[in-house]
């Protein structure tokens, strides 16, 4: 009796349990029936072009509430949301096969995503990657130097890197442009001004020709060749101007290319003198061989040695 | 003696590798006119796709299966001519045994040297029939033409020390890895009467292996680090410096070349025991 009435017990528990999640399950999310604005946990999200983000956005367990129109017509919806969910990415497919990718910005951040986008007074960062930290900072408008026009030879075999800037938060990255390296000079091009909509697509060797400007500041200039040799002269981590790793790479090759060849010397040496007619032609060969080896090491270490 | 003890180990060597060598220039142009197919912008039916794909494969098979072939035919004669039953009358032949195994090796190392130059020509001549439309231009002529002066002007007389740098270093590479199998052929001659090929290939293997861990070390540390100072060496010492390490690396494989053909030497003057 007992257990029979812990069974039953536990089945309403199961139920209510499924009941009271069911019911927190239903969700004030929704997605207004023309795709141009949202409502997630009570905040208003716009529609807009994040072509110029980078959105570094990840599947987002958030639940809209749909329309009776919506779940007409939408077979699937993912939805993808940044850091403190200021950008929401929303992948619907259509049960008629369409799909549409819209991305949806909080409407508090609409003034500083503008700000990035429109003003050329903020910081800009310009990054050289490597080493990490390697980045320059620097006002948009000590880029804005004279306009030239860079033909294919220059966008061709130049250096590149990306110039962004970010919001006070950090939740934003906007592609400004393309910083350009080319023979001691500094060009900036510039996204807004060139027309390009979408950073992910931009290549410099889609263009015969691209309008930049000159980076005339010299404060600028110098702080941006110090990085680019920075970046250049980069070993990725490994030697670093590590003098143990050099010691070691130092010992490694003097052992091969000096401590041996001057055993086989010795011993080939050795052999030479006691051995008869055939072997000691062969013994040697390998001594003059083994003797040269030395002359040339060391001449090579003297030349690193003087020129360091 | 010499020339004729040469005269038929080229016979030997190179009866079937004729055969081989121009089978894989027919597939190379093959393989070409295959490649040249699919630069069309006309969508031909998938089996023909299909088809396309499995006769390239087939031809970049062949490539690996004459490189391969041409080193067993390489090392069948020897170890034929010197451990099997013919070994009995190659070694009471009026000859040295110097000239014996110099016989071996000169032939070998043409067989294998001519086999990487055929490998070469084979890449070239499918490039040629897949890109003939391109290639045969004007205008890549021209291209060709200013990417040779701007080589010259680069390097100006460190090209042609370069050049013979390279050529010194692979014809020496290939005497050494013959030499090193004639080693292991022969070591395996020497300690088993029975299954000598399994033992040569064992003994290969396990040498190998040693000698590309230590090949391994040597890129990982050595490289990295010779570049870094080279780096910072002004630039006039650039190739000059080069020069030098490369000359220092031919240096090097030739004692290990010296060293191996002593010791292969030694054991087919001392140690061989026919009986």
């Amino acid at each position: 009796m007992k257990k029979r009435i812990s069974i039953l017990f536990a089945i309403i528990l199961l139920f209510s349990c499924f009941g009271f999640t069911t019911y927190a399950q239903k969700s004030s999310n929704t997605l207004s029936e023309d795709y141009q604005t949202m409502t997630v946990d009570g905040n208003n999200y716009s529609r807009f072009n994040a072509s110029m983000l980078d959105l570094n956005t990840s599947h987002s367990n958030i639940k809209l509430a749909l329309s009776e129109t919506q779940k007409e017509e939408i077979a699937t919806i993912e939805l993808e949301s940044s850091k403190n969910i200021s950008v929401i990415s929303v992948d619907i497919s259509f049960k008629d096969g369409s799909r549409l990718l819209i991305d949806f910005l909080r409407d508090d951040l609409i003034e500083e995503y503008n700000t990035l986008l429109n003003d050329t007074s903020q910081e800009y960062e310009i990054d050289f990657s490597w080493p990490s930290g390697n980045v320059v900072v620097t006002k948009g408008t000590t880029l804005l130097g004279d306009k030239v026009e860079l033909g294919p030879d220059v966008l061709e075999w130049c250096t590149s890197f990306a110039v962004t800037a970010s919001n006070s938060d950090e939740s934003m990255f906007m592609a400004k442009g393309e910083l350009i390296s080319y023979e001691d000079n500094y060009y900036y091009v510039d996204f807004a001004e060139c027309g390009v909509t979408n950073a992910a697509y931009f290549s410099l060797y889609d263009y015969d020709s691209l309008v930049a400007h000159k980076v005339t500041d010299k404060t600028l200039v110098k702080n941006l060749a110090d990085a680019e040799t920075a970046f250049h002269e980069d070993d990725m981590g490994f030697l670093e101007d590590d003098d143990f790793t050099e010691s070691v790479s130092a010992v490694f090759l003097i052992a091969v290319f000096a401590v041996i060849p001057f055993i086989i010397l010795i011993v080939c040496l050795i052999f030479t003198i006691r051995s008869k007619a055939v072997y000691r032609k062969l013994w040697a060969s390998i001594c003059i061989l083994s003797g040269a080896e030395i002359v040339v090491f060391a001449l090579a270490t003297a030349f690193i040695i003087l020129g360091k | 003696m010499l020339k004729k003890l040469l005269k038929y180990d080229f016979k030997a060597i190179f009866k079937y590798w004729w055969i081989a060598a121009l089978t894989t220039l027919l597939l190379s142009v093959l393989g070409g006119a295959c490649l040249h197919l699919l630069t069309y912008d006309r969508e031909f039916p998938g089996i023909v796709y299909t088809t396309i794909i499995f006769v390239l494969l087939f031809v970049l098979f062949s490539y690996a299966a004459f490189s391969i072939l041409s080193s067993i035919l390489v090392f069948i004669r020897y170890y034929k001519n010197f451990f099997t039953d013919e070994g009995y009358l190659t070694f009471t032949l009026p000859v040295r045994r110097s000239q014996l195994l110099n016989s071996k090796l000169i032939a070998s190392t043409t067989a294998l040297f001519v086999t990487s130059v055929h490998c070469i020509v084979n890449i070239i001549v499918l490039l040629l029939v897949a890109l003939a439309k391109e290639i045969f231009t004007q205008d890549f002529l021209i291209d060709v033409s200013e990417f040779c002066t701007t080589i010259v002007n680069e390097f100006g007389v460190y090209l042609w020390i370069y050049i013979l740098e390279v050529f010194l270093f692979t014809v020496l590479y290939i005497v050494m890895s013959t030499l090193f199998l004639f080693c292991c052929i022969t070591i395996a001659s020497i300690i088993t009467k029975k299954a000598r090929l399994i033992t040569a290939i064992g003994i290969y293997y396990a040498a190998s292996s040693v000698v590309s861990f230590v090949g391994q070390i040597l890129y990982t540390f050595g490289i990295p680090s010779l570049s870094h100072w080279l780096s910072k060496l002004p630039t006039s010492y650039e190739h000059p410096m080069v020069a030098l390490i490369f000359f220092g690396i031919i240096l090097f494989l030739a004692i290990f070349c010296m060293l191996l053909y002593t010791l292969q030497y030694w054991m087919l003057d001392r140690k061989l025991n026919l009986n």
